[in-house]
């Protein structure tokens, strides 16, 4: 380590890139000092630098590969994890395999030098980080989520239970949106939407309804999802995708301004009678109204009719069996 | 003296002689009369232990038309069923595998909605036919439930429990037949009342091989309530009826072991004179004295 800081830890220690631009090859100490690898070498993850002369050394230096360590059961102790595996696998990792420049890895997320673990950070704080984190790729995206509901509620109002990128879209395992093993493909992303809106846990804690969820599954949209009818609509048809906002907003998909536009999209016929009543109906709570009464009218009406039937069917197979042994015994 | 014995004598000899061949044919005759008729004797509880299935008698119990009718319905019913009920339980692998079968969910829909026109059709044509045909007439009239139904459904099940001897003795239509078919009626009214609600609501047609056509009206009437309403009583009913389908239906035309595998009065339209005693002895008794009417009036014409 110290061989090498003897030009690294010149400040103004530069290099011009061939687009003009420059890079910093300033490495402050205290900052490994501080990281988790403050006992490695350089030359443990910079393994391609092996001759080291007066003059410096070669030019193209690679970048660093995580995985020299962090594999199973790897012999010099790094702390073992399956996530290279599960990144392999990812829309990121198959950007890099393509070539892509910008494509992320390892340390485009976790940081070179200034690494940190997890737990140094509050759920929040990591929240937040990873989240610009991502929106420093995706700007995008990131300016749309954080004026919805989902990122006001994280950079506002400071609720750690919130959605951040990663709670949808996955850590290392991150999809592409057409990928049907993806937890936003369109035929799943109600069962994403679902781990926290059908928690009674955390729809209890922010007052929000529970049912959603299930009367989803109970509508047509949700049973011609869960049959992998990608046309239908899901959680994020209606409600929008990072652009989610509350019902009372007047830019919401949802509010009542706008939502025969919403239905519009896949119904062209759609128009004021498509909004008239409840959307999320759940037929065994007294708030559907008539339709409560008219399940449990059914209900009750095939159970009766069936004890009934099922009645006579009974007396009337023991009488038929009866005969049958007269007629043969005689 | 000598000599008048001697001439009894001979004349007796004479008479036994006659009677004792008189006697031989006698026997030999009536020995004859007794063959026959054990021979016919035996010829008759052959017939009875063994009656030969060409010699009887059947009676037509549904014609043509009708039997035609009942499978356009049965088929409609179970590619109705096929296609609907899977719906109701989406977690189910049978239900996955079945809406597969069909191309997912879109395909399910299109096979529903072209059925759907299938039983509509049906229904329409059995309402003519109760009207117009005369056959179709005379059964509706027979069908309407009577005061009768309710009586001998109480005797039946009195001769279910051993309280009641003798049988119950039905017309055409036992109250069991009243039961099946003012069911179907029930449930064509429920289901095409409701199907068409929710199939004008949506607007679409697209019958597999035609293209689209869109369904006028329907938005302009109806609300997402009353879909929603119709929605709820389509498959509340689509459970009820097929769940009776299943176990009355089944039972009484299937699985008893009076029909089992099934009864073929459905296919051929004939029903043979022990099931017509069985089962409808009250018809028989009517068509057994029609029959004797038209001897008699016969036998009058020809005096």
């Amino acid at each position: 380590m110290q061989k090498c800081l003897i030009c690294h830890d010149k400040k103004d220690l530069k290099i011009q890139r061939e687009d003009g631009s420059y890079q910093i090859l300033y490495v402050d100490k205290n900052i490994i000092k501080n990281s988790p690898h403050y006992n490695n070498t350089c030359q443990d993850c910079h393994s391609d630098i092996v001759e080291i002369t007066a003059l410096g050394h070669k030019k193209d230096v690679k970048k660093v590969q995580c995985t020299r360590c962090h594999y199973e059961n790897n012999p010099v102790g790094a702390p073992e994890t399956e996530m290279y595996r599960e990144f392999q696998e990812s829309v990121h990792e198959k950007e890099v395999l393509k070539g892509n420049p910008n494509a992320p890895v390892c340390q485009t997320c976790h940081g070179s030098h200034d690494i940190k673990s997890r737990e140094s950070l509050s759920t929040l704080d990591l929240k937040k980080k990873v989240s610009k984190m991502c929106g420093k790729c995706h700007l995008d995206i990131y300016t749309e989520f954080s004026t919805s509901i989902h990122g006001d509620a994280l950079f506002e109002k400071n609720i750690e239970d919130v959605p951040g990128c990663t709670d949808c879209h996955g850590e290392h395992k991150i999809r592409q949106i057409g990928d049907p093993s993806s937890t936003v493909y369109k035929t799943s992303i109600y069962n994403t939407c679902g781990s926290c809106h059908s928690s009674e846990k955390i729809t209890e804690k922010y007052g929000i309804k529970a049912d959603k969820f299930q009367t989803f599954e109970t509508s047509y949209h949700g049973i011609a999802t869960q049959f992998g009818e990608k046309t239908a609509a899901n959680c994020a048809s209606c409600h929008g995708i990072h652009d989610i906002k509350s019902q009372n907003d007047p830019s919401s998909l949802i509010h009542p301004n706008n939502i025969v536009a919403t239905c519009g999209k896949c119904h062209p016929d759609a128009n004021a009678n498509y909004t008239k009543g409840q959307i999320h109906i759940d037929k065994k709570s007294k708030d559907a109204g008539s339709i409560y009464y008219i399940s449990n009218f059914f209900k009750w009406v095939t159970i009766i009719i069936l004890i009934l039937l099922a009645i006579h069917v009974i007396l009337d197979l023991i009488r038929k069996i009866k005969h049958k042994k007269e007629v043969s015994t005689s | 003296m000598a000599e008048e014995n001697n001439v009894n004598k001979k004349i007796d000899q004479e008479v036994e002689k006659r009677l004792s061949a008189e006697l031989e044919q006698l026997k030999s005759k009536i020995r004859d009369e007794v063959k026959e008729e054990y021979k016919e004797k035996k010829e008759e509880s052959r017939e009875t232990k063994e009656p030969k299935k060409e010699e009887e008698e059947f009676f037509v119990r549904f014609r043509l038309n009708f039997r035609i009718q009942h499978i356009a319905l049965l088929v409609t019913t179970i590619m109705l069923i096929l296609t609907g009920i899977p719906l109701k339980f989406p977690k189910n692998s049978v239900s996955q595998f079945v809406i597969n079968m069909f191309g997912g969910a879109p395909g399910a829909r299109e096979v529903h909605h072209l059925f759907a026109l299938g039983l509509i059709l049906v229904g329409l044509y059995h309402l003519l036919y109760i009207f117009w045909a005369e056959r179709g007439r005379k059964d509706f009239f027979e069908l309407l439930p009577k005061f009768k139904d309710f009586s001998d459904l109480i005797n039946q099940l009195k001769y279910y429990l051993g309280i009641r001897k003798e049988k119950v003795k039905f017309g055409r239509y036992s109250y069991v037949e009243k039961f099946d078919y003012w069911a179907v009626y029930w449930g064509l009214v429920m289901m095409i009342g409701t199907g068409l609600i929710m199939w004008l609501f949506q607007g679409k047609f697209t019958p597999l091989f035609f293209g689209d056509i869109n369904l006028p009206f329907g938005t302009e009437i109806i609300t997402n309530t009353l879909h929603a309403i119709a929605r709820e009583m389509h498959s509340d009913e689509a459970l009820l009826a097929t769940l009776v389908i299943i176990s009355w239906h089944f039972y009484n035309g299937h699985l008893n072991p009076h029909k089992f595998p099934m009864s073929m009065v459905w296919l051929t339209g004939k029903i043979s004179k022990k099931d017509m005693l069985d089962e409808h002895a009250l018809e028989y008794e009517e068509i057994m004295k029609k029959k004797q009417l038209e001897k008699l009036d016969k036998v009058k014409k020809q005096d």
